[in-house]
């Protein structure tokens, strides 16, 4: 039902967001991710952490959870709302949330 | 960077957390806004990461309800540098003490730098800046340039222009002398030529003005030879600027004792130097006695100023005075050589006396010896001018 109510909200609001031209991921909600090369990575807008290891970390977030997989992962800062990871990073990706 | 260097300053704890519900540890420590940072996680129960010394406090309700020991590893920063070394008085006195020294030194004067000066000296101008106030050790904010300019200005006749600025403590002093205006007629102010030295004149290029003496007639020091003023039944008496040359023969005698037994001294390779310190208006000699270890000797001073680029620390000074050790050694002349030294002498001193453009046309030497000392006479005949410009006398 939720899921449902996204896919129906979010083309309106992308569409409020593209007129009146600000960033996106207040608007839909969603987290933005900024990639550094495969060193750096750093994660906005998310809710918490499912899973932290040296081999993956994965975090919640809306809609899709994000799983980062790579060796050596290290948080450098962890705010309420930001996430600053270094390491050589191998995948991002995203997998629904589980019920 | 600077984070880094804020986080020294507030100070930060290494801490290991152990538990089997990490992940939610983390969670509750981002929901109750507490700043964990470098984390890195060992295994699976084990983690460590940084923490700021105010959140540490916050940590121990979240630790109980996760089930999670934390342990400090390491303490860094500032709070605990001091609390280390609270107990090491020294130190902090130290850093006081330099506090209170780089204080003093950049609120007072710390040194005069003076350039451009010849004829005045460096005493006179210090003398005269003292007479106001201004001093090694005054407080920088008593000088006022502006009316130590004027002030200095007033009193000293022989400144044509001074320059004063305040760089740091060090107060720059660039002095322009005035050069002043002589004598000499202008070249539109009637004047007259007169004879600078006695002689037989023998050729005369006037330009202007009315000559007064003729070819081959002898003339004496302050003769007048070209006068300014022109009577002419024409024109009427006028004043002119004359001007021209005179070539006139004149004659030198000069006389000189030459030793054919003489003493010199020579140098000998032994030396040795005193230092003295001087900083501020304070010396330290770095030697017990003033006296020469020499009985001959020649003294050169040198010093030497050491200065940091920062303008706000007197420099040091070091003073050093050289003593070169001296042989006095008696030695012998020929008649021949004697005569040689004494003509070399004697025609140097004729040369001071002649005017510029001068030649010598004859020169006659003769010598008498008489002991152990040989009077060499110089006798020389030269042509030169001999015109001066002098004002009229009205």
């Amino acid at each position: 039902m939720k899921n449902n109510d996204n896919r129906t909200i979010n083309p309106i609001r992308e569409k409020i967001a593209d007129t009146i031209n600000i960033s996106k991921e207040i608007i839909l909600n969603t987290s933005k991710i900024t990639l550094i090369g495969n060193k750096e990575i750093t994660i906005e807008n998310y809710r918490g952490i499912t899973e932290y290891t040296c081999e993956k970390i994965r975090l919640i977030s809306s809609p899709d959870n994000i799983e980062i997989c790579g060796c050596n992962l290290c948080i450098k800062t962890m705010t309420k709302d930001f996430l600053y990871i270094t390491g050589s990073i191998g995948c991002v990706s995203f997998c629904p949330e589980r019920k | 960077m600077i984070s880094k260097f804020i986080n020294f300053f507030k100070g930060y704890l290494i801490i290991h957390a152990k538990g089997s519900f990490l992940e939610r540890f983390l969670n509750l420590c981002l929901f109750s806004n507490i700043l964990l940072y470098d984390l890195s996680r060992q295994d699976s129960e084990n983690l460590s990461a940084k923490i700021h010394i105010s959140s540490f406090q916050k940590l121990r309700p979240i630790a109980r309800k996760t089930r999670t020991k934390i342990r400090i590893n390491e303490r860094y920063g500032f709070p605990f540098f001091i609390k280390k070394h609270i107990k090491r008085r020294g130190i902090f006195l130290g850093v006081i003490l330099a506090a209170v020294i780089i204080y003093f030194f950049s609120t007072h004067l710390m040194g005069i730098t003076f350039s451009g000066n010849k004829k005045i000296s460096e005493e006179d101008l210090l003398s005269s800046l003292s007479s106001y106030g201004i001093e090694i050790g005054v407080p920088l904010k008593d000088i006022d340039t502006k009316i130590l300019k004027n002030q200095l200005m007033t009193s000293n006749p022989d400144l044509g222009w001074i320059g004063l600025s305040l760089k740091g403590s060090r107060l720059y002093i660039e002095v322009k002398e005035r050069t002043h205006r002589t004598d000499i007629p202008g070249t539109d102010e009637p004047c007259n030529l007169v004879a600078s030295k006695n002689g037989v004149v023998r050729l005369m290029e006037i330009r202007d003005g009315q000559t007064m003496v003729l070819v081959n007639t002898p003339v004496k020091k302050g003769d007048l030879l070209v006068s300014g003023v022109i009577d002419s039944n024409s024109v009427g008496m006028r004043y002119v600027h004359s001007y021209g040359e005179v070539y006139a023969t004149t004659w030198y005698k000069e006389e000189m004792e030459v030793p054919l037994k003489y003493k010199t001294k020579l140098f000998t390779k032994e030396k040795t130097s005193k230092n003295c310190l001087e900083f501020l208006n304070f010396s330290l000699p770095l030697y017990f006695s003033d006296k020469s270890p020499y009985q001959h000797y020649e003294t050169y001073q040198t010093s030497k100023d050491y200065s940091l680029p920062l303008k706000i620390f007197p420099s040091l000074k070091i003073n050093k005075t050289e003593y070169l050790q001296q042989t006095i050694k008696t030695k012998e002349r020929t008649e021949d050589e004697a005569v040689l030294l004494g003509k070399f002498h004697l025609l140097n001193k004729i040369n001071t006396k002649l005017s510029p453009n001068a030649t010598i046309d004859n020169i006659d030497i003769s010598h008498k010896t008489s002991g152990n000392i040989v009077t060499v006479t110089l006798e020389c005949e030269c042509t030169e001018n001999i015109a001066v410009k002098a004002p009229l006398n009205k």
